[in-house]
């Protein structure tokens, strides 16, 4: 268990994921002889789902051979995968994505984090999708959990929690050259590696460009975009104790934005960099220790929004113990802290001004987490509570409780949470013009927004060949963002509670070895109020609560045409989004792959198959569509 | 940027995170029992059968073993960590993805993934002719396939066809065959 927040899915979500897919291929497996192998219990039955059957909650993992074969060359379009996400795409380089709703391009209640570095904004609590760039070709895995992750990752995880999990520098130490091109975008990717005894590094770097999409008019867009990525990750592995090191540098920059009511919109431009080590140590049989850090530094240039530039500094450890009770029960209890540092320097926007404009913020937390096995382990009950302090709120509370019932093939799970989304810079310090008089005026009085979620969900895996997983979901909310009534200036409060309650629902079926098709859906339902009877000037339907679709389907089969030509299909509906009147839409998306020799890989990608152009978010005044798109990559391994 | 306060910050932190983990670290270390993945299991197997393996004489008898991989990148990726690690039973390893049209007669062992039905039979039955341990994980065995894994009560398990092996010239030692799911001796 290498990293921390991944040995935190592994021990508390997830007993059946193990260290060996953590940080890949273990070597104290070679150590073993061979009767001591035939006496390993292997992770998952099928190696097909990384099965994660053992986890109480709604867990979707994208494998790399999902994201090799959607064709997809950035996170978010790889995200499209998951069937208990919604991804909204706003125009060449931004996008919406959420899980249970309250979608839209400043989002704030998901939780996404790349080998346990949290990607996360301090200015709205969210996270800027076109400043996220990863190298494809070495993600592991992407865990989707929908619902709440509070007690083990904190204060955002309120609808979902995205970890994506980098491989190993031990398993890339090959070259290799990716490219693409296609009529709408253009990339490509480098990587090399090496390594000595129980050293191995990678270093790689990223090239995309996105031509610019079209505006319902029939005019051209403004939102050509081009981002660049380098990084590099080394692993020491002496088999007791494990240490990564990563580092990453990304610049990204938009099209000048023309002209609006005469005034030239300059470009868009993006920074960002970071860097963050894991270690990792095992102690006694059944326990091991990690601590993290981490370092980030991101610099965003926007002249209408506003341009913050900010500094994250997290340190987390935890330290996980199996206790034998010599009784019927067993104990796997994971606890552990963290503090994190951030310093971010606001400079105005074209409407509104931050106040202050500098800011330090301070986070800490303390967190411990028990799973209980009852009996044959058939029975798992797991109480936890993280406490988290934070410079606005003071201290907040997030426990958890669930029960899962393990059936042969099949788990029943149920949990209940308390979670919150503690304010942000926005919530607080956000002044509307960018000089008085103010028409907003922050929100001096602005609390965490509060969800008690109830979720019961059914897994299994009834047959080699099919697995599936079924989720109800209820969140009662409270305190959520609203703004004060007339007169100005308005502020922002807590005064909108409501309901919010749908089903997430997947199958996978491998008809044949050759064959497999997978569906999924989601719905969502609100009805969210005023608790008091002061309502604002706003209302509760508006584009940041109620912009969601109320259900989603997709489909995807994968069929090997021959050993070495491969082609996936992934048809997708989303319905209409009422407030902003986006209509629903249907698209199609395909891949073929063909291998004419074991190291290269030619590949045909088609997007948005079904119509010229569509639209997935925004309203008309300010919408881009975007396009039918095909191209042609290659992948070759040295 | 102020670096100032992030000296500070760091100053607060270490402390912290130290004081936070100082009881564990004395701790011996000792090999945690958990459960890897189908393929971790299988790479560290197919590791282990090189030292258990007789080839033919038709083989150069120094120089790399070299293991073929068909279809399985997540094995291969695994025994390339081994080897990239050093890690040699016998002699050292040499890792090859191939597809299944590849001219197996260079390797010392192909391994073929489940995925192919019938169409790797022709590139099993290549390489077992050739001398080459041929190991599958496809139910039933390939008619050319030498070891064939199979999935126990989640644990990896595999038959040996000994007669097939013996028919390439080959040989495979009493131990393995001692913990093999069957031993079937017609060639």
């Amino acid at each position: 268990m290498q990293r921390l927040i991944a040995s935190l899915v592994t021990v508390c979500l997830c007993p059946s994921l193990t260290a060996a897919e953590q940080h890949g291929f273990s070597m104290e497996l070679a150590n073993l002889d061979i009767e001591q192998l035939m006496n390993i219990q292997i992770s998952s039955v099928s190696r097909r789902d990384e099965s994660l059957s053992g986890a109480a909650a709604s867990v979707f993992v994208i494998t790399s051979d999902d994201i090799r074969r959607s064709g997809a060359s950035s996170l978010p379009e790889i995200l499209r995968m998951a069937p208990n996400l919604q991804v909204a795409r706003v125009n060449a380089y931004e996008y919406a994505i959420t899980a249970r709703g309250f979608n839209n391009r400043v989002g704030n209640k998901l939780l996404v984090m790349q080998d346990g570095r949290t990607l996360y904004t301090p200015m709205f609590s969210g996270v800027f999708w076109e400043m996220q760039d990863a190298n494809l070709e070495d993600i592991e895995r992407i865990e989707v959990i929908s619902g709440p992750g509070g007690t083990l990752w904190g204060a955002n995880a309120v609808n979902g929690v995205i970890n994506i999990i980098t491989r190993n520098a031990a398993q890339t130490q090959s070259t290799l050259v990716s490219a693409t091109a296609g009529n709408y975008e253009r990339g490509a990717t480098v990587r090399t590696g090496g390594g000595a005894g129980a050293l191995a590094w990678r270093a790689y770097g990223k090239a995309s460009k996105w031509d610019r999409t079209w505006l319902p008019s029939g005019a051209p867009g403004v939102d050509a975009f081009q981002r660049q990525l380098i990084g590099f990750r080394a692993d020491h592995d002496n088999g007791v104790q494990q240490f990564s090191l990563q580092g990453e540098v990304m610049h990204a920059e938009s099209q000048d934005r023309g002209v609006v009511s005469g005034v030239a919109i300059p470009a868009v431009e993006l920074k960002s960099r970071s860097l963050q080590a894991h270690w990792n140590r095992e102690l006694r049989s059944g326990s091991d220790l990690s601590v993290q850090a981490y370092y980030t530094y991101s610099m965003r240039d926007e002249f209408v929004l506003f341009s913050p530039e900010s500094s994250i500094f997290d340190v987390e450890a935890n330290h996980h113990m199996t206790l034998d009770t010599g009784s019927a029960t067993t104990h796997d209890v994971v606890w552990g802290g963290g503090v994190r540092h951030a310093y971010d320097d606001v400079e105005p926007g074209f409407f509104s001004i931050y106040i202050p404009k500098e800011r330090t913020l301070d986070w800490q937390n303390l967190f411990v987490q028990d799973e209980i096995s009852f009996g044959d382990g058939r029975l798992r009950v797991t109480p936890g509570i993280k406490f988290e302090w934070n410079d606005y709120t003071g201290r907040e509370h997030l426990p958890s409780l669930s029960v899962a019932w393990q059936a042969d093939a099949h788990m029943l799970w149920a949990r209940w949470s308390r979670v919150i989304r503690a304010p942000s810079r926005f919530d607080r310090d956000v002044y509307y013009p960018d000089k008085p008089p103010f028409l907003i005026a922050g929100g001096p009085n602005f609390e965490a927004e509060v969800a008690r979620v109830l979720e019961t969900g059914l897994r299994g895996q009834p047959t080699d060949s099919l697995s599936y997983s079924m989720t109800l979901y209820h969140y009662d909310w409270d305190k959520l963002r609203s703004a004060t009534a007339l007169p100005f200036p308005l502020y922002l409060v807590n005064n909108i509670e409501g309901d919010a309650y749908g089903v997430e629902a997947w199958a996978t079926w491998q008809l044949t070895p050759k064959w497999q098709v997978r569906g999924g859906f989601n719905t969502l339902e609100k009805d969210l109020g005023f608790g008091s009877d002061a309502p604002d000037t706003v209302g509760v339907n508006n584009a940041t609560l109620h912009n969601d679709p109320d259900y989603q389907w997709q489909v995807r089969t994968r069929y090997d045409l021959r050993p070495n030509i491969q082609m996936d299909l992934q048809l997708r509906r989303v319905a209409e989004l009422r407030i902003e009147s986006v209509p629903s839409y249907t698209e199609l998306d395909l891949r073929i792959g063909w291998q004419p020799t074991a190291n290269l890989e030619v590949s045909l990608t088609g997007a948005n198959l079904l119509h010229r152009r569509h639209a997935e978010y925004s309203p008309i005044a300010n919408r881009n569509l975007l396009n039918r798109s095909v191209a042609v990559g290659l992948r070759w391994m040295l | 940027m102020k670096h100032a306060r992030f000296w500070h910050c760091w100053m607060r932190v270490v402390p912290m995170a130290l004081l936070l983990t100082a009881p564990l670290w004395a701790d011996t270390p000792a090999h945690a029992q958990s459960g890897p993945s189908e393929y971790d299991l299988k790479a560290a197997f197919v590791y282990q059968f090189l030292a258990y393996v007789t080839w033919p004489a038709s083989k150069p008898p120094n120089g790399p073993l070299v293991i073929g991989v068909v279809g399985a990148g997540e094995l291969a990726d695994n025994l390339a960590a081994l080897a990239a690690a050093g890690a040699a039973p016998v002699r050292p390893i040499d890792i090859r993805r191939l597809s299944v049209d590849a001219d197996p007669r260079d390797l010392h062992v192909l391994f073929v993934a489940d995925v192919f039905d019938d169409e790797a039979d022709p590139l099993l039955r290549a390489a077992a002719d050739a001398g080459v341990l041929t190991v599958t994980e496809t139910l039933p065995r390939p008619p050319d396939a030498m070891i064939n894994f199979e999935i126990v009560d989640n644990k990896v398990r595999f038959e040996v066809a000994l007669g097939r092996a013996r028919a390439s010239g080959m040989d495979i030692s009493a131990r393995l065959l001692g913990v093999a799911l069957r031993v079937v001796d017609t060639p």
